[in-house]
Parts: structure tokens; sequence; C-alpha cells
């Protein structure tokens, strides 16, 4: 009895880190703003930052974590 | 990037979750890959980004087309000139990937950027008299 609950009291820490570790963004290197997750309502937040700096060329890229 | 700390350039990193291992938004060791104090980094995980990119991409002959399994950008870098603004719906003046692929095109493309950016700056500053 025990030990079948240590094994789900493992599983269910694991499924907790492995939440928090998918859900909970990474840090962003030092001198950059912290990572923005983007929604419909708040796709603007993209857009300003396109937007801020107008006189510089703007280079954006499209990418996949993994 | 690193190699041309006197470039003057905005980078908007966005990612997307494109492989099916892509479970949640980048970890600290993803985004420490772009390190630049010139970045910006989103987590787009509705591709909101990839669809206001398909005007642009109708501006230009050949029209990049979407090049994920479900009709999105990914693995793209797409320069835009200095004075280009979003709502305006500009057009690239480079559009390539794989990312890993393009990087010598990528820097010549921004090299020309720079290039054409000086040309257009007053060598002295100009002091206007009254």
């Amino acid at each position: 009895m025990t030990k079948r609950l240590i094994i789900i009291g493992a599983i269910a820490l694991a499924v907790v880190l492995l939440a928090f570790y998918l859900w909970v963004p990474g840090p962003t290197p030092q001198g950059q703003p912290p990572l923005v997750k983007l929604t419909a309502d708040n796709i603007s937040q993209l857009t300003s930052a396109f937007d801020a700096d107008p006189d510089v060329p703007r280079l954006v890229l499209l990418l996949s974590p993994t | 990037m690193t190699q041309h700390p006197e470039w003057k350039v905005r980078v908007l990193v966005v990612w997307e979750p494109i492989l099916a291992t892509d479970w949640g938004a980048p970890s600290g060791s993803t985004l420490a890959r772009i390190s630049d104090s010139r970045a910006r980094q989103f987590w787009d995980p509705n591709h909101g980004v990839s669809a206001g990119l398909k005007k642009m991409a109708m501006q230009i002959t050949p029209s990049p087309r979407p090049n994920s399994r479900k009709g999105f950008y990914w693995d793209m870098a797409i320069v835009f000139a200095a004075q280009a603004r979003w709502e305006n719906d500009p057009a690239p003046s480079f559009w390539r990937g794989p990312v890993f692929q393009i990087i010598p095109a990528l820097q010549e493309s921004l090299s020309r950027q720079q290039s054409a950016r000086s040309a257009t700056l007053p060598e002295r500053p100009i002091f206007l008299a009254r």
C-alpha cells in the first residue's frame, strides 16, 4: 500500500513538473524584455515592437522551439 | 548578429509550435539561442503572426508559400527595410528559409540594408541656425 502511494505521488509530481516546464516560459537572455505570449487580444505588442524603430531595418525570424 | 554589433537592426523572434515536440512555450535554453540585446522574443501558439504575414507575402514575386503542414510560415527569415510600418503591409526585401541554410544570404541582405541606411543619413550633424 505504501509502495503504491509512493509511486502515485512520484507520478503526480512528475506531471506537475512537466506542466510547469511546458506552461511557464523560460527567461529571456539578459538585455532583452521578457518573452511575450501572443494572443488575438495582444498581437499589437508585436506590431508595436515592429513599428517602434522605423528608422532601422527589421528582421523577423519565424522559428519552432524544437 | 554577434559578428556585427554595429548594425542598427531590430530583431523580432517569433516562436511557433510546429513540430510534434513543440508542446509548450520555449524554454530558457531555447530562448538563449538568440542572445543579442537587439532582439525581442515572442511565443505565438495561435500563429497570429504567420497569418498577418500572408498579405505581405503576396507582394513578393514569387510569393512565399506557407511551408508547414497546417499552412503556416515557419523557419523563415524576413527582412523589412527602414521606414516599413506593419499596418501598411510592407513588402519585405528578403524572405527565405530554412534559416540555417540562408545565413550568408541573410547577412548580405542586412549588410545592404545598413549601407542603404548609411547613405540616407547625413555624415555630420546638421545644426539649424536662427
